[in-house]
């Protein structure tokens, strides 16, 4: 059966079948997900977000197309405010809920809303709300549509950026709010194509708040707007002009909204069928494809007959000792590497502070006694440059070379999995076995490998204890494991996980705040000098030298004499290199040994739970009545 | 001794202190932490002592359109940097005093700059904004640095230099451009930044502090915020709760309101000039106008750095034993008379 063709009905049965399993598998989150995209389905209620930048209006031009005058809906402050994401739906009758992150969902009145979608009435998200959702008697020409409030992006909220991200893939058209009184910002431009990438079906850009520039502005605004847009990828037919503001004041005619909306529910009208279905089918297909993995598990092993289910649980008694007798010699191995490799750096040392030596000394031979008073003026920032630029050389290409051998360490893991005829097998990595890799939650298929995206976080808290700059790291450690632990709708988070946080956060530290992990939240640091900025768990060799800079200026004014400068300086350098080489680079060491256990206690439990599932799958397949559901799980599978 | 001088001993005498009152607790996290933030303090404003005092470069930064042309007319209280709904402003313009109106630029690939010479004000304004916009394209008509040079403007007589640049944050490769343009030259020449930017937007978003933090921090004591009439005093109060934890505690916030400053100023109205705030953002920047204003300027950095960090200290269980008592007295011995460094003697004394 082409699923092209089934029918609404057909298809919504499917997704029924595909609850039950959820249910019985107890995965109560999918089964949320899976009620919501049938009653999203079945009513046909197109999702309409709007984004933009803070302070763009939005929440203004949701109250205005709800038919307000109020903003007790969808709350506006001057400073930014809306904090989390609302839905707004047309029904007879009122009713306004909260839903938090935990599942919970409470009814409130909806003056109350303003406790918990502003950021002065739930700071940080402190009240842990998942979304509001909004049911009221609205304008009946946006009955078919959900609209929905988003925070604006580029705040200084970072938490609001992950708000965004996470909901941009569950919206069926987005419109997309920018400002007359300022050309689009390079924030708008990264939300438009976080908007393509994420195969949005259509997008609406609107130059809002036309109300406040008068129409020389006005034209020269979108002739910029157009230049820029037209040197990215993102194609735009028309760029509209409103005031959110006069719509909400009831002056409809001149706001240009109707015509905005207008245009936007043809759209939906001439689409809806169609991108309704696409988006419905997505839905359920990325849950059925969590399952599916743990689904050819209970299949496979639920086929066999019970002399062969118990040659397999033989069979994974002997991978599994093979497995672990081999990561035994990988393990000592790896650290071997590691330890050669910092033991390098170390050797490098003498040399690295010899050439930086020769580099002060030659400068402040090239000045001369009638110069002391501008030596000691360029001094402390050569000083710090030089050192960046020698010593941090050579921890860049420490780190790098760390990194590589930790990555080869865990890619090289051999992988066990089950195939499809009920046969165990092992492989030397994990390189080729790209689709049987780990599984979400459920049923563990193989065992090996893919670590050094989940360990990440392992990575991040061994440097939070060896780095003196503890907090910002900490941060980071944090939100990492959050992600990493998997919250039920971090689409990006997930995303994140598999694809190396590792270098995503090195980056983010090494420019003081990447704009790119937006979802990762940042955290300000407060470092002296931009010698900290180094990325990774090697920068603070660096940094902590460059806060020997200080003293140097200091230390100079006392000295008239050029030679007790120089003393004075090569003091220094040798104070840094005393300290980067006994105790940083005994923590280097330390740091590999935690990496082989984390990464050991990674693949162990694997190991268990792979074991847990087969015993678990075995019991199943005994009896009759679970090989019934197992067979009807395979051809909902099958029919995907 | 001259203010400079004596300015410079005292961040010395202060840092030193902090350095050795440092090293007497090594073991205490707290106090440290404080040491070292105060260091953070500190060192921008010795630094900014050092700088080079024949032409003190001011220089204004934020996004694009958020009022910084229009800002900077205000202060020289005439109508000479071009504001227009694009990025426009590509180049750098520096704005110092001359004989009559002229503009003296470099453009990128030739060697010697050019010199034009206007009669009038309105000629230049528009043969600036000309060679300010953004060409479509032709990198090379591009110019590299605009100095304008103008007779009248109070606030330039004696080698203060006000710097109108390039809004960084705006989309597309030419944004990319200026943001580099704008951070190497901040970089290098110029001695004080005012960052503008404005309540339309929320205050100041994310993009905004991360400038702040790779390249204002060290020499910004001023946010401005344009279009300050938009917001309450209580919304003020409430922005600077929300961000204060975001900025270095000595950063002074103004609201300002553009227009109406314009308007107080075309009419000689000095209430409504204080009302706009635009005077008072004029009263910080006289101060830089003379030497000893600048140093002046450090002082009261240091001012208000001590009220915050004598609250700070007299929560702490150690007090004002934190400093090593011995320099301790030796510093309140010595500047006992110093009215702006009262909070710190303050602190100290027994």
């Amino acid at each position: 059966m082409k699923r092209k063709n089934l029918s609404k009905e057909e298809l919504i049965n499917w997704a029924k079948e595909v609850r039950k399993v959820c249910s019985e598998e107890g995965d109560v989150s999918s089964m949320q997900k899976i009620d919501v995209a049938i009653e999203t389905y079945e009513s046909e209620k197109f999702v309409l977000s709007l984004m933009g930048l803070a302070k763009r209006g939005k929440s203004t031009l949701i109250n205005a197309l709800l038919g307000r005058r109020d903003d007790t809906y969808a709350p506006i402050d001057e400073l930014p405010a809306t904090s989390i994401c609302t839905t707004f739906t047309y029904a007879p009758e009122e009713y306004v809920e909260v839903v938090f992150r935990d599942g919970e969902a409470k009814r409130i009145l909806p003056d109350e809303i303003r406790d918990y979608a502003t950021e002065e009435g739930n700071p940080r998200n402190s009240k842990d709300v998942q979304l509001i959702r909004v049911s009221a008697p609205f304008v009946k020409k946006f009955e078919s549509v959900t609209l929905v409030d988003l925070p604006g992006s580029d705040s200084i909220h970072e938490h609001h950026d992950q708000i965004i991200y996470q909901f941009l893939p569950q919206s069926d058209v987005v419109l997309l709010l920018t400002s007359a009184r300022m050309p689009i910002s390079a924030g708008e431009i990264d939300l438009l194509n976080a908007l393509q990438e994420n195969d949005i079906g259509k997008f609406f850009v609107a130059m809002n708040q036309i109300d406040s520039v008068d129409t020389t502005e006005l034209e020269e605004g979108e002739n910029a707007n157009r230049k820029k847009l037209a040197g990215t990828k993102i194609s735009v037919n028309t760029i509209y002009k409103i005031s959110a503001k006069q719509a909400f004041k009831g002056n409809w005619e001149n706001s240009g909204v109707p015509v905005l909306m207008e245009d936007i529910l043809k759209f939906i009208d001439e689409n809806r069928g169609r991108l309704v279905k696409k988006h419905f089918v997505a839905r359920i297909e990325s849950i059925l494809d969590k399952m599916r993995k743990a689904v050819e598990m209970e299949s496979t092993i639920s086929d066999l007959s019970p002399e062969n289910l118990s040659k397999l649980e033989a069979e994974f008694a002997i991978k599994k000792n093979e497995f672990e007798k081999q990561n035994k010699i990988r393990s000592k191995d790896f650290k071997l590497r590691w330890d050669g490799i910092v033991d390098e750096f170390a050797a490098s040392l003498p040399k690295v502070r010899n050439a930086i030596e020769i580099a002060l000394t030659e400068k402040m031979d090239s000045f001369g006694i009638a110069n002391v008073g501008r030596l000691k003026k360029e001094m402390p920032a050569f000083f710090a440059k030089t050192i960046e630029a020698k010593l941090g050389k050579a921890s860049r290409e420490l780190e790098i070379r760390l990194q590589e051998v930790a990555k080869k360490y865990d890619e090289d893991c051999p992988v066990i999995y089950l195939s499809s005829n009920g046969t165990l097998s092992m492989v030397q990595n994990n390189s080729n076995v790209s689709e049987v890799m780990l599984a979400g939650t459920g049923a563990t298929l193989a065992v090996g490998g893919g670590l050094f995206a989940t360990v990440a976080g392992g990575l991040t808290t061994t440097v939070t204890t060896l780095s003196p700059f503890a907090a910002p790291f900490v941060a980071f450690g944090s939100t990492l494991a959050s992600l990493a632990g998997g919250t039920t709708t971090a689409t990006l988070g997930s995303a994140a996980v598999t694809t190396g946080i590792v270098d995503t956060l090195l980056a983010s530290l090494g420019s003081s705040i990447s704009t790119t992990a937006t979802a990762m939240g940042t955290t300000v640091m407060t470092v002296p000098t931009s010698l900290a900025l180094v990325a990774g768990p090697i920068g603070w060799t660096v940094a902590a030298v460059g806060l020997c800079a200080i003293p140097v200026a200091w230390g100079l004014k006392r000295n008239k004499d050029l030679k007790k400068i120089k003393t004075e300086v090569l003091k220094r350098v040798e104070i840094a290199f005393v300290d980067v080489g006994s105790d940083k680079v005994e923590k280097l060491k330390e740091m590999g040994t935690r990496i082989v256990a984390e990464f050991e206690n990674s693949w162990s439990q694997q190991l268990i739970s792979m074991e847990t599932e087969m015993k678990k799958a075995a019991i199943h397949a005994q009896s009759a009545d679970v090989r019934k559901r197992s067979d009807r799980l395979s051809k909902l599978v099958k029919v995907v | 001794m001259n203010k400079k001088r004596s300015t410079i001993e005292i961040v010395e005498h202060l840092l030193h202190l902090f350095q050795e009152s440092a090293k007497r607790h090594w073991d205490n996290r707290d106090v440290c932490e404080l040491f070292t933030s105060l260091k953070d303090d500190l060192i921008p404003l010795r630094e900014r002592c050092l700088r080079s005092t024949s032409a003190y470069k001011v220089a204004f930064v934020g996004l694009s359109n958020v009022g910084k042309s229009k800002l900077i007319n205000a202060l020289l209280g005439v109508d000479v940097a071009p504001s227009v709904n694009d990025t426009c402003t590509a180049s750098i313009v520096e704005f110092s005093h001359g004989d009559g109106f002229h503009i003296v630029a470099e453009r990128s690939g030739t060697l010697l700059p050019e010199e034009r010479k206007y009669k009038c004000v309105e000629q230049l304004r528009k043969e600036l904004s000309e060679m300010c916009a953004h060409g479509d394209g032709d990198e090379h008509e591009h110019w590299k640095r605009i100095c304008v040079h103008i007779p009248s403007a109070d606030i330039l007589s004696s080698g203060l230099v006000l710097v109108d640049t390039p809004g960084f944050g705006a989309a597309g490769s030419l944004g990319e451009q200026d943001e580099k343009t704008v951070s190497d030259f901040l970089t290098k020449e110029v001695a004080q930044i005012f960052w503008v930017g404005c309540t339309v937007n929320g205050g100041v978003g994310r993009r905004e502090l991360e400038f702040y933090h790779r390249f204002l921090r060290w020499r910004c004591d001023d946010l401005v915020l344009t279009n300050g009439d938009a917001w309450t005093k209580q919304t003020r109060k409430r922005f600077l709760e929300r961000y204060a934890s975001n900025f270095r505690k000595t950063l002074k916030v103004h609201f300002v309101n553009g227009k109406q400053g314009a308007d107080a100023r075309k009419e000689n109205d000095i209430n409504a000039l204080e009302e706009s705030g635009i005077a008072d953002v004029e009263k910080r920047i006289k101060k830089l106008k003379e030497e000893d204003g600048r140093f002046v300027g450090v002082l009261e950095s240091l001012n208000l750095l001590g009220v915050i960090t004598r609250k700070f200290v007299g929560d702490m269980r150690e007090g004002k034993d934190i400093f090593v008592p011995t320099l301790r007295a030796q510093f309140v011995e010595k500047y006992r008379t110093e009215s702006l460094l009262a909070p710190w003697v303050d602190m100290m004394s027994e």
